[in-house]
């Protein structure tokens, strides 16, 4: 299997074995793809996003691998009560893997975490649909 | 079709103006629906026993398949129909 799908395995299994504020149930995909009436129920997506290798050392080389988190859900409200907590969910799920190795996959290390869409303001717009994408990068020597 | 909002619901004629199959990839994540306008005469939205127009959020229901209003207007300079926005959004609940 190839790195980049181990880790975002490891990733979804952390997830599913974590609780958080809001239940849900990660699955990877390779497209983060979805239909509107899909999202009435919270969706939470991993998918694998880049990968980069460089020299570590002689021997080994350094692998890091970007991982996306997509947090969706088709909202009643555009109103902060309703927006907050799933903002809020993103952040627990980002926070969740700082400085940590995934349990599943310990020579995966965190080094990154970027929030790539904070929110997506045309989602919410024209979908009535909150996503928010967290990037995590993990690194990987051998 | 009906027209609903909160628990308050008409059951009014409508012309179906236009409906598109679109997929937004506008973030890394993509989302595809079904975009529908229906048109209707603005007379005949009564909720409440009062004319009223629509609002972001209301629900169009035709048949088992639920519709959420995302925006409007006016599609005569005579303000007699109205041109309401919709997107999919599942079977209704029963």
């Amino acid at each position: 299997m190839p790195l980049i799908t181990q880790v975002a395995d490891a990733v979804v299994a952390a997830l599913n074995a974590a609780t958080f504020s809001q239940p849900f149930t990660a699955t990877r995909a390779y497209v983060p793809q979805c239909e509107l009436p899909d999202l009435k129920a919270l969706k939470v997506t991993v998918v694998p996003s880049s990968a980069s290798v460089t020299a570590a050392g002689r021997g080994p080389a350094q692998h890091d691998v970007a991982i996306d988190i997509a947090v969706q859900q088709k909202i009643d409200s555009e109103q902060n009560a309703t927006l907050d907590p799933l903002l809020a969910l993103a952040e627990e799920i980002a926070e969740h893997f700082r400085a940590k190795r995934l349990s599943t996959f310990t020579d995966a290390l965190w080094s990154r975490t970027e929030f790539t869409a904070l929110y997506a303001p045309e989602h919410l717009e024209q979908l009535r649909t909150f996503t928010s994408v967290v990037t995590l990068t993990f690194r990987i020597i051998r | 079709m009906t027209y609903v909002r909160g628990a308050e619901q008409v059951e009014i004629a409508a012309t179906i103006g236009r409906t598109k199959y679109e997929t937004d990839d506008g973030t890394a994540v993509r989302v595809e629906f079904t975009d529908r306008d229906f048109l209707v005469l603005a007379a005949d939205l009564v909720l409440g026993g009062t004319v009223t127009e629509p609002e972001r959020g209301d629900l169009i229901r035709e048949g088992m398949r639920e519709f959420e209003v995302l925006d409007w207007r006016y599609s005569d300079p005579y303000r007699v129909t109205l041109r309401i926005s919709t997107k999919h959004i599942g079977a209704v609940t029963p």
